[in-house]
């Protein structure tokens, strides 16, 4: 079974632009995002990661749904998250799709509410692994995260070794 | 700016004093510099103890999304993510990109 839409929380979006893989993902999956999501990503123009995400969205690349906003407020009230983070579970759960977040509180109310997730570190990880990207520019942006997305060194550690087996680097 | 009186040990005024020795500023401007420190140190710790999530301490600091995760970066903040999240998200990333 495949999953055809993956939902993205602005954290996600805005670490796999700084690593530059955004446009790669957007090409290769069903990438939407909520209008809250939309505004926060994209609010401060003057950032790099912002223009790259607008132009993404100008693009179609990444589209944008709105998700329901009953069920919206309520996994906010329930979970304790921000507008973005909680209509990107509502949409993900009323679609059926993925979420994308790196937010810890975001990830323990998906698995609370049955919704599949991932986060950058995975996206690299698979982009790697199905080729999306080589193995050496993989190492490079796993670099990058390291900081940007400050994963604990065991996960970190996990993520290396998943790499490293994956074949030769090219 | 509004003026308040606050009660503060002999120590916490000393503390003040040197502080705002040391970096040539006055009492009233350390103090508010302090409380945004302070803050953020807050935040800070209720985000690590996942008690925050990342959208909600981003607008407590009054950052954007961007911004605050600069922030993190830059206190080498480690993500509240455990390593149970991480293989849970590795079987369902198996999914990405599929044809």
């Amino acid at each position: 079974m495949s999953y055809p839409l993956v939902v993205f929380d602005a954290s996600t979006l805005i670490l796999l632009a700084k690593i530059e893989l955004l446009p790669l993902v957007a090409e290769r999956v069903a990438a939407v995002v909520t209008p809250q999501v939309e505004l926060e990503a994209t609010r401060q123009q003057s950032r790099w990661d912002a223009k790259a995400i607008r132009v993404l969205i100008e693009r179609r690349r990444i589209s944008v749904r709105k998700a329901d906003p009953m069920l919206t407020r309520r996994l906010a009230e329930d979970f304790r998250l921000e507008m973005g983070e909680a209509s990107t579970l509502a949409l993900a759960k009323t679609q059926g799709g993925m979420v994308a977040t790196d937010d810890g509180v975001a990830i323990k109310a998906c698995k609370l509410v049955g919704v599949p997730f991932v986060t950058a570190l995975h996206v690299l990880l698979q982009a790697a692994e199905r080729r999306v990207v080589d193995r050496s520019m993989a190492l490079v942006k796993l670099e990058q995260l390291q900081k940007a997305g400050r994963y604990h060194p065991r996960i970190l550690e996990g993520a290396m070794a998943h790499l490293m087996k994956g074949g030769p680097a090219s | 700016m509004t003026v308040v009186s606050l009660r503060l040990s002999e120590r916490e005024l000393r503390r003040i004093r040197q502080l705002s020795r040391a970096e040539s500023k006055e009492r009233s401007q350390m103090v508010r510099e302090l409380l945004e420190e302070g803050h953020v140190f807050h935040l800070l710790r209720l985000y690590r103890e996942g008690k925050l999530s990342l959208g909600r301490f981003a607008k407590q600091l009054g950052k954007s999304l961007g911004e605050t995760l600069d922030l993190l970066s830059e206190f080498g903040q480690t993500a509240p993510i455990d390593y149970g999240d991480y293989l849970e998200g590795r079987k369902t990333a198996a999914r990405l990109f599929a044809a």
